[in-house]
């Protein structure tokens, strides 16, 4: 049988850092549903793993580098997305002001690892190098997403809405 | 954009839906009870309670690049760098010298060997299924009178990296004429990016295979690194509980045994070859009052848990031929 965490941890550790779970998948997958998924097989993969966790800050880091895992598995699904963006749109409208409508459409419509290292960066504060570590990349291809990220979004929206 | 900006705000007014946490806690206890029974049912199949569609799953193509690192090798002690060659080892021509530094990328500094020992920085690598793993564990050779290079190693290949300097407007000019995001130079494998905290300077690393066996003309501006291929680094990445550091250390790992040939040909024939063992292992790492981190050039017991160390590949140099 395999061994579980406690579902004290497991409670916790989705009060503690669901929202950001939550926010990743929504940011990568644009559908209410697809990230309500995700979510939940971020979370049972904890609740799973055998991993030691060092401090919250390596219990974020691997939540949100699960996170990341699964949203690539989703998008490799067959074409799921063009058949469900009309329902997606209405949900997201719940949650996404509509002051920032045209922002959320612009960095959605970043590359998948231009648009992850966009969010990490701003919503989460994460640093470049911190970005790698939950990428599983090198800093420097980081700054060049960040970079190539901030030029799309520059030629997308007005300068006042990002700077 | 700053940290403090729009997208942030607008990400702050982004919740869990009500109701999810429960529904996660119900598929765990679930999940859990059907282990107890002996139920074959995965955890898919639980997260699917509430979801009539779910995508097949297909394994990860691992983008990555392990912060593994590297050697330095030194045939020579102090001075290879510059080129003296007293410090180097003569053979032949009483001017003829070769030896083999380990470079760090990020600081730009050599790592000296130590007790014939050279230790690799971590370096800035990068890795993906398509093109393999460019470990950023980089070495030089240096030496006078070098005509060429000829390299063997049995475990993965090796790398040549150059490095080139643009401005900002001149890497907005080629990120512009590669739609895809893929710059690349000379009919280069890879290219990596990095540039200063404003980006207004660029340094691009155009990385070239040269396999497991190679040999060309020197240049003493030439980096070299460890080079793993795609399928192989697939495999290496695929670890089902996704830590951070059980991915990085397979990959490091993967170079342990392996052994490494360099032999230079000098302008007036004749040759000289030195021969590394690679190893991996927590070698220690300590600071400098400025706070730059350094190799003390010791490799801790694997039971260490408290000496600052880096995962990473060292090298026995072997006797010279």
């Amino acid at each position: 049988m395999n061994t579980y965490k406690s579902e004290e941890f497991l409670s916790a550790s989705i009060d503690k850092f669901g929202d950001a779970v939550y926010r990743l998948a929504l940011c990568r997958l644009d559908s209410e549903a697809d990230a309500d998924d995700v979510f939940q097989e971020v979370f049972l993969r904890l609740f799973k793993s055998s991993t030691d966790f060092n401090d919250n800050e390596h219990l974020k880091a691997w939540l949100l580098r699960v996170t990341i895992q699964r949203c690539n598995d989703f998008h490799r699904a067959v074409n799921r997305r063009q058949t469900e963006n009309i329902d997606d749109c209405r949900e997201l409208s719940q949650n996404i002001p509509q002051d920032y409508s045209e922002l959320w459409s612009a960095v959605n419509s970043l590359p998948d690892n231009q648009r992850t290292a966009v969010h990490l960066f701003y919503a989460e504060g994460y640093s470049t190098e911190e970005i790698a570590e939950i990428m599983d990349c090198q800093p420097s291809t980081v700054r060049t997403w960040l970079h190539r990220g901030r030029k799309e979004l520059k030629t997308m929206l007005e300068e006042d809405c990002y700077e | 954009m700053n940290k403090n900006n729009e997208y942030r705000k607008m990400q702050e007014n982004i919740k869990m839906p009500d109701g999810l946490k429960e529904k996660t806690m119900l598929a765990a206890k679930q999940l859990k009870e059907n282990d107890k029974n002996n139920k074959n049912e995965n955890t898919e199949s639980i997260v699917s309670i509430n979801k009539a569609r779910k995508p097949k799953y297909s394994k990860l193509k691992r983008f990555a690049a392990a912060a593994a690192a590297f050697v330095c090798v030194v045939a020579a002690g102090n001075g290879i760098f510059s080129h003296r060659t007293g410090n180097t080892n003569a053979v032949g021509n009483n001017n003829n010298s070769f030896g083999i530094v380990a470079y760090a990328a990020e600081t730009g500094k050599i790592i000296e060997p130590k007790n014939s020992r050279i230790m690799f920085s971590s370096g800035d690598g990068e890795g993906g299924a398509d093109w393999g793993f460019f470990s950023g564990s980089l070495f030089k050779v240096t030496g006078e009178n070098i005509k060429s290079v000829s390299m063997k190693v049995n475990k993965g290949g090796i790398y040549r990296q150059r490095e080139y300097y643009y401005t900002e407007e001149q890497m907005n000019d080629m990120l512009k004429d590669s739609p895809n995001g893929n710059i690349v130079i000379d009919d280069s494998d890879t290219v990596m990016l990095s540039s200063d905290s404003d980006m207004k300077n660029w340094t691009a690393d155009a990385c070239w295979v040269l396999g497991n066996n190679t040999e060309a003309d020197y240049n003493a501006e030439d980096l070299f690194g460890f080079w793993i291929d795609g399928a192989t680094y697939e495999q290496l990445q695929k670890d089902e509980d996704n830590d951070l550091r059980v991915s990085w250390h397979k990959t490091t790992d993967y170079f342990d045994g392996a052994e490494l040939e360099i032999t230079v040909s000098f302008d007036d024939g004749s040759e000289k070859t030195e021969n590394l063992s690679l190893k991996t292992g927590k070698l220690e790492v300590a600071y400098d009052d400025n706070g730059n981190m350094f190799y003390t050039g010791n490799v801790l017991e694997d039971n260490d848990n408290v000496t600052p160390y880096v995962y990473s590949v060292y090298a026995e140099i072997g006797n010279m031929q």
